[in-house]
């Protein structure tokens, strides 16, 4: 199985569970910013009705052996259940609940579905800009370097850089804005 | 300022620049693409790196049997997320409200 093959099976997983989701993670990244690799395909599900994660690992359990233990993740402080392919090579899949917090619901609600040629299927994506202020607000390396990538690649010109300073503002990380703009190289 | 503090700093600078000239022409590059053909780089990304780490493990054991390799890799990136996690750096801004999942 290859990663977009496990990313079009999610996506299938979600729609026939009735679930809403999002993809995100090196997904969304690569899409607004430079291109990189992953083994990991990362998916936010609301988790507002029923049992809806339940609903689709049952789907996926043919493919994916999930974790029988949830995992509270320190970075995201979301509930996520992590699983890896059944068959070689292997490739993560983890969910990551949809939870009361402000920005991650703005960001949800703001979420756009995008046609994927290279995976055949619509998706659901975050919007870039919520995409910086995650990355920024996760903060590792990695995450400002998307960061920085995705406001490079998009152009912040095209921003609302108004509305990602008061996200940054609320959530302590303008230091991490101012950045990495700073660190954009010059055209 | 030594000779030798002298040619470290101007190495220094130019190595700064030539970090700089590199993203700027993956930035540029990327910026050509549309979202689908970044998404499409990033899975060939994705099965190139895949294929040289079982490519690696292979040789290392000294495998025959495919499977074994991809064990290894399948170890070893389970150990990469492991100290990933261990490494994380703490998020900032409030905590949410609720850390359950139901909203």
């Amino acid at each position: 199985m290859t990663v977009e093959q496990l990313a079009a099976a999610v996506i299938d997983a979600c729609e026939a569970a009735g679930v809403e989701h999002m993809l995100t993670g090196a997904f969304a990244t690569s899409l607004y910013g430079v291109p990189r690799s992953t083994s990991d395909v990362d998916v936010v599900v609301d988790a507002a009705a029923g049992e809806p994660i339940q609903r689709v690992m049952a789907r996926l359990a043919p493919l994916v052996v999930f974790d029988p233990q949830v995992q509270f993740d320190t970075l995201t402080w979301g509930r996520r259940h992590v699983g890896s392919t059944r068959t070689d090579p292997p490739l993560l899949i983890e969910l990551f609940a949809l939870f009361d917090d402000a920005f991650v619901q703005h960001q949800f609600k703001r979420r756009r579905r995008l046609v994927l040629p290279s995976i055949g299927r619509a998706a659901w994506v975050p919007q870039p800009e919520d995409l910086v202020v995650q990355k920024l607000r996760w903060g590792r390396a990695k995450d400002l370097d998307d960061a920085r990538d995705v406001l490079a690649v998009q152009g912040f010109e095209r921003f609302d850089l108004g509305a990602i300073r008061s996200w940054c503002l609320l959530h302590g990380t303008t230091d991490r804005l101012d950045a990495v703009l700073a660190a954009i190289p010059a055209e | 300022m030594s000779q030798t503090q002298a040619v470290s700093a101007t190495s220094g600078a130019a190595l700064e620049r030539l970090q700089s000239e590199l993203l700027r022409a993956r930035i540029d590059r990327a910026r050509r693409l549309t979202e689908d053909q970044r998404l499409a780089e990033a899975f060939a990304l994705t099965h190139g790196a895949l294929v040289r780490m079982h490519e690696g493990a292979m040789a290392e054991l000294d495998a025959v049997d495919p499977a074994v390799g991809w064990q290894e890799v399948r170890r070893r990136l389970e150990r990469l997320r492991r100290a990933r996690v261990r490494n994380v750096v703490p998020p900032v801004g409030p905590p949410a409200t609720s850390q359950s999942v139901a909203r």
